[in-house]
């Protein structure tokens, strides 16, 4: 059918560029059709997704085209955040992909990461520097796996370089063995809509918690077949979640509230501030107790949880970006530094004074 | 109508280059595909005149003509407008308007939304303005899971008993969402449920319910499929069973998830399922019934109208009808020459026992023998059929006379002027050796000699007496000699309580659609291949009428007649009925069909349990209620039905109760529907 449907158009319209492009004169009434054929104009804008920092320095920006004619995505591996902040909009990321990439990580060196396609699939890729055939560090991909049915959203690490877990809008979790790319257990149906977050506990190698659409938060043991737990019902979509300690848990919802809920007293759930927008990201700082928030607004939040019941907004930044934050993430050297990435294209720092 | 083929679609997880997706399903030959119009992930600020740029792509990248046929539109999955939280509520009511707006801009044929949850109250408002604020009637196709996997899974597995409460639970939700939202649109017809089959499959029950409703599509996702020796994907015979039963009844099927095998197989194997389903044509009646199905139709009223050659034509074709009461005439001419020759035997003796009384001697046999002469003429036995039509009954009123070797007299008593030109050409044609005649008239005016000693009619409608055979048959009656036979002799109408959502929104919807008359429409039989529909529970008696008819008594126990000295009978009826709930459901109405003897064993059915094999001339009727009725597991519904007399028309009245609700009287004094006398 696609044939006689499309093929015609494609024909006129090729003729007349042909005839016309010269002198960039094409026909009003063809304006349509030659929309639908001209696809120069089109790998411009890129949103930022998230980034993820190593260890060493490292920085991983992931980025999607989400209002375009191509809904692709890509990813890109930088020396520092500073280095990521200072290239160019325009310029060639190192990782193309088919579909846009929501989560990443990197898998132990900061020469291999792990992807979240928004096409279900999960994949590795990797680059070196003793290969001498790869004098300009390209990015190659090891394996992939499309095994989610419907968008993987978030990744964690289980045991590095080992095993991770992944989880989808199709509402699907799974545990994979990355050595040989296979789910070693598929939690089917883990929630009834689109699991949003995933955060392995502190010290375990089992245990992770999961946030949904469906309203719930969830605790698993990957030797389990079932939850082992339901932590939580919320009264709305569970956006973003992460362990503080090995016992206690934060996430913000759709609503625009940050809670704490404590697996070892279920009723004592903490509604514990705020804000004027959906939570969709927040980052634990490894050392003080303070967490950064992004909201479906262009505000940089972070707030001090030292006292569970008390919690004190330490920074505002309220034109943070241009867009949408999406993404914060600690520094791993100045303790005092919170970068953010947006929409906008961009990525901030902040100095956060403990 | 049900369609001759199977349609199938591809769900796209992502469409990152939808002019290349669609090309792409085009190609592996799906009819449609599903996408996303709006990034799921792309969320955006509520204040809608602070944005700048688009929400989503253009919609030049794609023809027009692939918008309107080739796209159905998904709104982003977390969208949630019956949050219990306020804030996002109305959040995402906005986004949902937005992408509502947009897809009302591009024209897609339907929408896809998920339901998951009992509530949908907001949901079903903001669909309702929609429609209201739309000239574009895109269809509204609402998906759940076929089992809710978090009541299956709040099972406990020390507790056996409760398991299976559970389970059954866990298949019942998923009905309960959809069905709540359906009765909150009013059972909108533009609103359609999208099944996603799950690996396990519920009890027939439950797939039996899901086959009342008005399923548009089912999804199956490539995870259910296993592969076969040659690693082909295929489907257990169970899930292949729910496939065609839901393509059967217009379901469009939509292969959906990650990319298993390649997605050419899967459409291969759809068709192939499709091709190897019990062939139609092997039941008569279903290839009669194809493009009918569903099809609402005013019941027609041959005693008031006069009935055109084409629909003749096709009542004629019933294979099974005629044989039948050819059958049942050969059957009544043979018991009729046993009892005259009993008659005559006794006669004989008697006579004979005269003559020896008498002393008359054996000589005088010849007087006896003409007697014989004269008893030869009594053996022609007078058929009248009345209500010829075009003689389907006269001819087999003539094959039964030769099978059984009986001289016959057919009359033909026939009202309709064209068909009497039709009798009388073949009369004077085709039967000129016959003893046959055709009277034109109607029957309840009629005053013939001789008498018939037959009377063979075909006057039933789809409930039985809905044709006022009781009526035109009780005025006939002094056509019949005392004792004589009438064909039929009994009919009975039926009725059990359905669920159809799809019946009952065409019944309101059929013609204008002013108020008044959807008020009408709930109060009329319909006259419909039910296919879409649900049995709530098993087929009851309603009325039944006997012919010869028997004349009501009056206090002193004396029958009565009337001024032309005929039995006086009372064609009026009342039953009331009750039937227990054996699974949650909506009833929307009743199933009405009919039995009737002819004569002997011969009978002709359209009760589905005993329907004559390849009778074609009835389809069931439709009888409406106007605010359906929700039923619980252990309920009773109690049903009264009322056929109504006065002196120039004949009309039903019904109510149905559940528990505390009762629905209002359907039809008093015959407001909305009557067939005229």
């Amino acid at each position: 059918m696609v044939e006689c449907q499309i093929r015609p158009y494609l024909l006129v319209v090729k003729l007349h560029i042909k005839m016309e492009n010269s002198n960039k004169i094409v026909p009003p009434h063809l304006n349509a059709e030659v929309y639908r054929t001209d696809t120069t104009g089109t790998s411009t804008m890129f949103y930022l997704d998230y980034l993820r920092i190593h260890e060493d320095g490292s920085t991983l920006i992931g980025c999607s085209e989400l209002t375009g004619r191509y809904w692709n995505g890509a990813a890109d591996v930088f020396k520092s955040v500073n280095e990521a902040g200072q290239r160019q909009k325009s310029e060639k990321r190192a990782i193309n992909l088919q579909s846009g990439t929501s989560d990443g990580c990197f898998v132990n060196s900061s020469k291999k990461i792990l992807l979240c396609e928004d096409s279900g699939a999960v994949s590795i890729w990797c680059t070196s520097d003793e290969d001498q055939h790869n004098a300009w560090h390209q990015w190659t991909e090891e394996v992939s796996a499309a095994e989610h049915d419907n968008a993987a959203l978030a990744v964690d690490c289980l045991s590095p370089d080992a095993e991770y877990v992944t989880v989808g809008a199709d509402g699907h979790g799974k545990v994979w063995d990355i050595e040989r790319m296979i789910c070693i257990r598929n939690y089917s149906a883990a929630h009834s809509k689109p699991i949003y977050g995933v955060s392995v506990r502190p010290n375990s190698n089992t245990d992770f918690a999961t946030c949904s659409m469906d309203q719930y938060v969830s605790l698993w043991d990957q030797n389990v077949d079932k939850p082992v737990l339901d932590l939580y019902q919320n009264n709305c979509g569970v956006r973003c979640l992460q362990w503080i300690d090995v016992n206690k848990i934060i996430f913000g919802d759709e609503a625009g509230i940050l809670s704490i809920v404590d697996v070892r007293s279920l009723e004592t759930t903490l509604n514990i501030t705020e804000f004027p927008a959906a939570i969709h990201k927040i980052a634990i700082h490894p050392e003080c107790n303070k967490v950064a928030v992004c909201c479906d607004n262009k505000t940089v939040t972070v707030c001090d949880i030292s006292e569970d019941t008390k919690v004190k907004t330490t920074y505002q930044k309220s034109q943070a970006h241009n867009n949408f934050v999406r993404g914060v993430a600690w520094d791993v050297k100045d303790d005092k530094i919170l970068h953010s990435l947006g929409w906008d294209g961009e990525i901030k720092s902040h100095t956060v004074m403990c | 109508m049900s369609q001759l083929d199977i349609s199938c679609g591809l769900e796209y997880i992502t469409t990152p280059d939808l002019q290349n997706c669609l090309s792409e399903a085009l190609r592996c030959n799906y009819a449609f595909i599903v996408s996303p119009i709006v990034h799921p992930r792309f969320r955006r600020p509520q204040c809608i005149n602070s944005r700048v740029g688009g929400f989503t792509r253009s919609d030049m990248i794609l023809s027009p003509q692939d918008w309107t046929s080739r796209i159905v539109a998904k709104v982003s999955s977390y969208i949630n407008v019956d949050s219990d939280s306020l804030v996002v509520k109305q959040r995402h009511e906005d986004c949902l308007n937005e992408e509502l707006g947009y897809c009302r801009g591009l024209g897609v044929p339907a929408i896809m939304l998920s339901i998951h949850g009992r509530q949908t109250n907001n949901l079903a408002r903001i669909l309702q303005t929609y429609y209201e604020t739309s000239h574009h009637p895109s269809l509204i196709w609402a998906c759940v899971p076929m089992v809710c996997n978090r009541t299956l899974r709040g099972s406990n597995p020390e507790d056996n008993n409760k398991n299976c409460d559970n389970d059954e639970k866990a298949w019942n939700e998923p009905w309960n969402w959809w069905s709540g939202f359906h009765e909150r649109l009013e059972w909108d017809k533009r609103v359609g449920v999208v099944l996603e089959l799950s690996a396990d499959l519920p009890s027939q029950d439950i797939v039996k319910r899901w086959l009342g409703e008005p399923v548009k599509a089912i999804i199956l996702p490539t995870s259910i499929f296993h592969n076969n020796k040659k690693g082909y994907p295929v489907l257990s015979r169970a899930h292949q069973q729910i496939v065609v039963s839901m393509v059967e009844r217009e379901a469009q099927v939509i292969v959906s998830g990650a990319r298993r095998s390649n997605i050419e197989f899967y459409l291969q194997y759809l068709y192939r399922i499709w091709k190897r389903r019990p062939n139609p044509a092997d039941d008569p009646m279903l290839s009669y019934a194809r493009g009918w199905e569903d099809y609402l139709q005013t019941p027609l009223q041959p005693l008031a109208d006069n009935l055109d050659t084409h629909t003749y034509n096709v009542f004629e074709k019933d294979p099974v009808k005629y044989d039948q009461y050819q059958k049942a005439i050969a059957q009544a001419l043979i018991n009729l020459q046993k009892a005259k020759a009993i008659e005559k035997l006794e006669a004989y003796n008697k006579s004979k026992k005269d003559e020896a009384v008498d002393g008359v001697n054996v000589s005088e046999i010849g007087q006896g023998e003409g007697k014989v002469g004269e008893s030869h003429n009594d053996d022609t036995i007078t058929i009248m059929v009345l209500g010829a039509g075009r003689g389907p009954l006269v001819r087999a009123s003539f094959n039964a006379a030769d099978i059984t070797s009986t001289k016959i007299k057919v009359i033909a008593v026939e009202k309709n002027p064209c068909a009497v030109v039709v009798l009388a050409a073949q009369v004077r044609e085709v039967w000129r050796d016959r003893d046959v005649i055709v009277i034109p008239g109607d029957m309840r005016q009629l005053k013939l000699s001789p008498k018939a000693d037959i009377i063979v009619s075909e006057l039933l409608g789809s409930w039985g007496d809905n044709e006022l055979s009781p009526e035109c048959l009780d005025g006939a009656a002094g056509l019949l000699k005392a004792g004589g036979i009438s064909i039929p002799c009994s009919y009975r109408s039926y009725v059990a309580p359905i669920s159809s959502p799809r019946l009952w929104a065409a019944a309101r919807a059929a013609s204008s659609g002013v108020t008044p008359q959807k008020e009408k429409n709930l109060e009329t039989l319909w006259v419909v291949y039910m296919q879409n529909k649900h049995d709530i529970a098993d087929t009851k008696l309603v009325f039944t009428f006997e012919h010869p008819a028997k004349a009501i008594q009056d206090q002193e126990g004396q029958e009565l007649s009337d001024y032309r000295g005929l039995p006086l009978t009372d064609n009026r009826r009342s039953t009331s009925l009750t039937w227990k709930v054996e699974q949650d459901n909506v009833m929307h109405g009743f199933g009405g069909y009919f039995d009737c003897s002819l004569y002997g064993s011969e009978m002709i059915s359209i009760v589905p349990s005993t329907h004559s094999p390849g009778m074609i001339s009835w389809f069931p009727v439709f009888i409406p209620i106007k605010t359906p009725l929700r039923v619980q597991k252990g309920d009773v519904i109690k049903a009264t039905f009322w056929r109504c007399v006065d002196s120039r028309r004949v009309w039903y009245e019904w109510n149905a109760e559940v528990g505390g609700h009762i629905t209002a009287l359907h039809n008093p004094n015959g407001r909305s529907s009557e067939m005229l006398l």
